[in-house]
């Protein structure tokens, strides 16, 4: 595990590359669910170097999106389920490329799978805070409860071929 | 659903542009400007030696002319000094040129005694020919022949016979006599000092 951050760079920190001149560059662009409810903006993009692509859009999000997360962590704690409370200033969450789409005509990031709400109650960070393995396999609990992971998945060269880093066309 | 590619960026032609200027410029300054250089500053010494050597030749051409227009002035037709009056003051000035030239060739100052000089020729040109004593030709005469003896010393020591003669000519036009009446005397200083100059002429073949 103490491998992965070789590999996973803000694109901002890498001077010699640059989003491939066929595809977007979707920073500030503005993500929404499917309901179309505002998610936040893209604020980096995070890239794996050893293939060359995106694999997470970090995300300033919306307010609304932290004002419905403290409500979250109300209901949830009055049930006693775990939460994560995130403190102030973290507003920072990371959305696997594979799991939106891209509105070129609005140019708008679309998330048609993972909803508002669950965003809501996803652990955030700090803005430009180092997104280390740990962080990863949160968000991915969160997003897909139901999909575990293995020794075998948390390794760099596996993790990123998951089916959420992929592009729907790619994808088995 | 999306998927974004990130590509190396390019590298910019233009530093290595910038390089290969450099370069250029490295060589060009090496070799092309000094050699340019060295050839103009060649150049531009010679075509100052050739300027020299121009204004030295036009010097020295002037004054072997000055000096040529007074020894043919007298060499050509002696017969003519019947000593009229336009011709004596014709081969005063042309005397007076030649000495200055060529005290000028040697750096030898006479504009006191070309003043001088000047001054008896006016009168010789004024004076009547044939009433008038001979007193400011041979003044004349005796002030070209010091400066001509002046020179020879200075410059020319093998012509000093040359020079003692144009001095004792000089001496022996008579102050107090009418020119008419000794115009051998003049005659003689004239060719006298055409000798001496002709051989102080630096173009002459009997240069010393």
């Amino acid at each position: 595990m103490s491998d992965y951050k070789k590999n996973l760079y803000s694109l901002d920190d890498l001077s010699d590359y640059k989003v491939a001149s066929e595809d977007h560059d979707v920073r500030g662009w503005e993500v929404e669910d499917v309901d179309n409810r505002t998610i936040g903006t893209v604020d980096r993009l995070l890239v794996n170097r050893e293939t060359e692509r995106v694999v997470y859009l970090d995300i300033e999000v919306d307010k609304s999106l932290i004002e419905d997360g403290h409500e979250v962590y109300n209901t949830s704690a009055n049930g006693g389920a775990h939460e994560f409370l995130n403190k102030k200033g973290e507003n920072h969450l990371i959305i696997p490329i594979g799991m939106v789409r891209l509105d070129e005509k609005s140019k708008k990031v679309i998330s048609d799978e993972i909803k508002h709400s669950t965003f809501a109650k996803t652990k955030r960070l700090s803005k430009g805070t180092e997104v280390d393995r740990n962080y990863e396999v949160i968000v991915f609990k969160n997003y897909f409860p139901q999909k575990p992971f293995d020794e075998n998945d948390l390794k760099d060269e596996n993790f990123y071929n998951r089916q959420e880093f992929k592009n729907s066309t790619d994808r088995k | 659903m999306a998927e974004i590619k990130i590509e190396k960026k390019k590298s910019p032609i233009w530093p290595w542009i910038l390089i290969a200027l450099f370069f250029i410029a490295i060589l060009i300054y090496l070799f092309f400007p000094r050699e340019e250089r060295f050839e103009r500053g060649e150049m531009s010494m010679v075509s100052s030696e050739e300027s020299m050597l121009s204004s030295d030749t036009l010097e020295v051409s002037r004054n072997s002319t000055a000096i040529l227009a007074y020894v043919n002035f007298i060499n050509d037709d002696p017969d003519k000094m019947d000593l009229d009056q336009e011709f004596t003051n014709e081969a005063l000035l042309r005397l007076t040129n030649a000495t200055k030239a060529t005290a000028d060739e040697i750096g030898y100052e006479i504009n006191k005694e070309l003043g001088e000089v000047k001054a008896y020729t006016d009168k010789v040109t004024v004076d009547p020919f044939q009433t008038t004593p001979a007193n400011s030709i041979r003044s004349a005469a005796v002030i070209l022949a010091a400066v001509l003896q002046n020179i020879q010393q200075a410059s020319f020591s093998g012509l000093e016979t040359e020079a003692v003669a144009v001095k004792d000519a000089a001496e022996e036009i008579k102050a107090d006599v009418l020119t008419l009446d000794q115009r051998e005397a003049v005659k003689n200083y004239f060719m006298k000092s055409a000798n001496l100059l002709e051989k102080m002429n630096p173009n002459s073949t009997d240069e010393l």
